[in-house]
């Protein structure tokens, strides 16, 4: 009960004055950028509808998790900075009702992101029927990627000792996820395979499109979610077994 | 039953001692003055006694809880951390009724605190208004309030005055006094000003080097120490208790 | 039957059979699409020996002159072939230029001559396929509703 009193005035906190509208409004005006140049640029213009619809849920899911990732990763470091984390810490919910409220609330950014992304989906994938469709994979596929990293921006926060080195490694594992899928040709088979499976945000991109553009059935390559959801299982197990250790008022793991 | 027991309590960083063998005892609308120079265990102290921190030897008992149940302790304490920060973009009665949600109160309830407690440390007519437009005295009073949302028997308040002009420590000074009288709970007050212990405190901890160098009532430390050094002054009592070890 | 091919067929089945040569052939000779669109294809390498390994290559060549540049067309340019895999292939193809053009699949072997299937003719018909004026007002609308939005939740809580 505790964790949903935090969720609330943590998402408070991000939606009422906070950092949320702007970066929701930021990341819609990356999507009608992006809209434009597909449906007027000639040499986008090739684009089947369906692929059209895949790059923008593609955009939607790697930068919706960025914004997840970025504000779970100020979650804990910046209210130690900001001197709030030790009234928190001094009243009775648990560290792990602290960690599922902060998450929660983090999670909030993301489903936005999602909601912003529908109308562009809506024109892009109009006469070919796909915007549902491509909805409903990003919520799933997305909700996984965005629980499994925004878990590890709380991760990240609660062991680092300052909001900035927080934030840049946060940002630096999201480079280095993402870096890959945008490698030309991976092989595919073997090391270029695995290297995508392994990968949370490259298996995830791979799986939408192969549903999106290939029209492939939901079950067909069901195994690439494999690595985003076990990312979400073992970051919430994590967190969950050692918010009682981590959540402090001193970064580490070490007890005080 | 004391309110507040610590026995031989001690907290070490590696080869640094913060708290060192404490032990002393407060009863029921006592209020403890912990005074000591900079870096005596007057903090670390506190966070021991409010779960913060953990020992690494020795036991306490707070409002009849046991040191073991960190939980339990967080219910029937509060708490006005050193240099608390606060969320700006909340308004003071937002920022009480979440806190007294996070002590398990409804909505209703959570509002009717909020709007009692502005009402107490005199914030009633700015309860509406963003932290972020409070003076350093008003964020004082706001985190005293904040502090006494889950009713506490034992509330800590650490270096409340400190950065308020005289005319701010005289507002939280009252205000404290009113929560030993009123609500008859222990009182927990570390400072550096020897006048507010004077003025306030009816017992006395000196720390000095996490160690305790004097402890009882007011008058016992200014006798004890005074006898030795010919002065009836707190202050000479503490300055010959705390200079004699001074590296 | 006569006695001549009653001999004839003896012969054949007394004479060493003639080892005949790899091949590759492809599961359509003739496709049709518009820009844009992804297309499967599938070869099939028939291997007598069934030890013929080596790179097979995919080509697109325009019949009509257009420059094919053919990392636009396909990111599996070349699959590798050895004794264990299998001798079906598939390949992906986004038809991003409109005009005629054969596809093929050339099997290049460790060792000995080039291998190449007959070519899949592909008519690629253009195709606006995006909605301009439909984009447009949805990719100003979002943005200035979200930004209207924080303007007016900034100016109330101001006042």
């Amino acid at each position: 009960m505790s964790a949903v009193v935090v969720a609330e005035q943590e998402s408070r906190d991000l939606w009422v004055g906070g950092r949320g509208p702007l970066l929701v409004f930021a990341f819609s005006v990356l999507l009608s950028a992006m809209t434009y140049l597909a449906a007027t640029n000639r040499a986008m213009n090739f684009l089947e509808q369906r692929e059209a619809v895949n790059l923008t849920v593609q955009v939607s899911l790697t930068v919706g998790v960025l914004l997840t990732l970025l504000v779970s990763a100020d979650a804990i470091s910046g209210e130690r900075e900001r001197g709030t984390l030790e009234a928190l810490l001094l009243t009775p919910v648990s560290r792990r009702g602290i960690v599922g409220g902060k998450l929660v609330a983090a999670l909030t950014l993301w489903l936005a992101c999602l909601v912003v992304t529908v109308p562009y989906l809506w024109v892009l994938g109009r006469g070919v029927a796909v915007a549902g469709q491509a909805a409903l994979l990003t919520l799933i596929v997305g909700t996984l990627v965005a629980v499994g990293l925004g878990g590890l921006g709380l991760l990240i926060s609660a062991l680092t000792s300052s909001n900035k080195t927080s934030l840049a490694s946060s940002l630096l594992l999201l480079l280095v996820l993402f870096a890959p899928t945008q490698l030309p040709a991976l092989p595919k088979t073997g090391i270029g395979e695995a290297l995508v499976r392994v990968n949370p945000i490259g298996s995830s991109l791979h799986y939408v499109s192969q549903v999106l553009v290939n029209r492939r059935s939901w079950t067909y390559d069901l195994s690439y979610l494999l690595s985003p959801a076990l990312l979400a299982v073992v970051v919430c197990g994590v967190l969950i077994a050692t918010s009682p250790r981590i959540v402090k008022l001193t970064a580490g793991v070490s007890s005080e | 039953m004391a309110s507040l027991e610590a026995v031989r309590l001690s907290k070490r960083y590696g080869d640094r001692v913060a708290v060192d063998d404490l032990s002393f005892v407060a009863e029921q609308g006592d209020i403890l003055g912990l005074l000591g120079p900079n870096g005596a265990g007057k903090t670390t102290t506190i966070r021991l006694l409010t779960t913060i921190l953990r020992p690494t030897s020795g036991s306490f008992r707070v409002a009849g809880m046991d040191g073991d149940d960190p939980a339990g302790i967080r219910r029937r304490i509060g708490v006005l951390p050193e240099s608390s920060g606060y969320p700006n973009r909340q308004t003071g009665a937002e920022y009480l009724r979440y806190s007294a949600r996070l002590f398990g109160r409804d909505r209703a309830g959570a509002a009717q605190i909020a709007d009692r407690l502005l009402a107490d440390v005199g914030l009633s007519d700015r309860a509406g208004s963003r932290i972020s437009t409070y003076s350093r005295g008003m964020r004082q009073r706001l985190g005293i309030a904040r502090a006494l949302v889950n009713d506490p028997a034992v509330v800590f308040l650490d270096e409340p005055t400190l950065g308020l002009d005289p005319a701010g420590q005289l507002e939280v000074l009252t205000t404290i006094r009113q929560i030993a009288l009123h609500r008859g709970a222990t009182v927990v007050l570390s400072t550096h000003t020897l006048t507010e212990v004077e003025q306030l405190c009816n017992s006395l901890l000196i720390l000095h080097h996490g160690r305790v160098r004097a402890a009882g009532t007011v008058e016992d430390v200014i006798a004890t120490a005074g006898r030795r050094i010919g002065s009836t002054r707190l202050s000479d009592a503490f300055l010959s208790l705390t200079n004699e070890e001074r590296p | 039957m006569s006695l001549l091919n009653l001999l004839a067929a003896a012969v054949v089945a007394v004479m060493p059979a003639a080892s005949p040569e790899p091949a590759i052939t492809l599961t359509s000779d003739q496709l049709t699409a518009v820009t844009g669109q992804t297309l499967s294809l599938e070869s099939v390498l028939t291997r007598p020996d069934g030890v013929q390994s080596g790179v097979a290559h995919l080509n697109v060549t325009s019949l009509d002159g257009v420059y094919v540049d053919l990392e636009d067309w396909t990111m599996d340019v070349t699959q590798p072939v050895g004794p264990d895999t299998d001798s079906q292939l598939s390949w992906e193809v986004q038809a991003v230029n409109s005009g005629h053009f054969a596809l093929y699949v050339v099997l290049v072997p460790k060792t000995g001559s080039l291998v190449v299937s007959p070519p899949v003719l592909l008519t690629v018909t253009a195709r606006q396929t995006l909605d301009t004026g439909g984009a447009l007002p949805v990719a100003v609308a979002v943005p200035a509703i979200l930004g209207l939005a924080i303007l007016a939740t900034r100016l109330r809580t101001a006042r």
